[in-house]
């Protein structure tokens, strides 16, 4: 098949470019925690995130995503929060294959008043939001039935 | 061709960033509909976007971001003409960029 001859085309590109040191030419980049992303469970994801510090819940993040989505694909979320001097955003999946699902840093004039993606769901479940602000962990959820399952 | 769409937009002062990424985020759980092999894990580990060279988002991302991965995010204080930087990386080690001017 054509997508099994690309991808044997891609490895064999990658593992060339890796033998003549040229991957990862960009320093800001290549901090990807592989065992962050280990985690089935949210707990353990939210642990290897942020250790034991307190999360206090609030509806100072508001989560927007349709009430059920047919297909777990592709599912809207839209995070807006209120809080202020925000550092990072964590979208955290309850029933996934894999929990974390990504977390967005801001500095400087990046603001995480508004995040707007698209993230696959495997089954009907929480998605959880912990904002880091001001120094503090804030966390909302919101409850969203699938159809279909979209982590395949 | 880039494989990274981006607009920007200013109102009241706030610039929002939309961008999308021509991607195919695979799981490595999927099989091939046809030789029935599992496809191999390829996705999107890092985004970074730069204002003039300074950070002001950096993204970890996982296989739960779904497929031409689309992220849409808010600025302040920038100005016309500065300069905006969106790249990414994924775990085959390939990468993209691209540059755009805030209008």
């Amino acid at each position: 098949m054509n997508t099994r001859r690309q991808f044997i085309r891609s490895v064999s590109t990658s593992l060339a470019l890796l033998k003549a040191g040229l991957l990862f030419p960009i320093s800001a980049f290549a901090k990807w925690p592989a065992s962050t992303f280990s985690y089935d469970n949210p707990e353990d994801a939210i642990r290897d995130l942020f250790g034991d510090r307190k999360i206090r819940p609030t509806d100072k993040i508001r989560i927007e995503m349709p009430p059920g989505a047919e297909n777990g694909a592709i599912v809207p979320i839209t995070v807006k929060t209120d809080l202020k001097n925000i550092q990072s955003i964590s979208l955290i999946a309850e029933k996934n294959p894999v929990a974390l699902l990504a977390q967005f840093s801001f500095s400087g004039k990046g603001s995480g008043e508004y995040l707007r993606t698209r993230i696959k769901l495997a089954k009907s479940s929480h998605v959880i939001v912990i904002v880091a602000a001001g120094g503090q962990l804030c966390s909302n959820k919101k409850y969203i039935e699938v159809l279909k399952g979209g982590c395949d | 061709m880039s494989s990274i769409k981006i607009r920007t937009r200013t109102e009241n002062g706030i610039t929002t960033v939309s961008t999308m990424i021509r991607h195919p985020m695979e799981t490595g759980r999927r099989k091939d509909p046809v030789t029935g092999e599992v496809i191999h894990i390829h996705h999107i580990t890092e985004v970074n976007c730069d204002v003039n060279g300074e950070t002001v988002m950096h993204a970890i991302v996982g296989t739960g971001i779904s497929k031409n991965p689309f992220f849409s995010f808010h600025l302040h204080n920038v100005n016309a003409g500065d300069i905006l930087t969106l790249n990414w990386l994924d775990n085959l080690g390939y990468t993209d960029s691209v540059k755009t001017e805030i209008k």
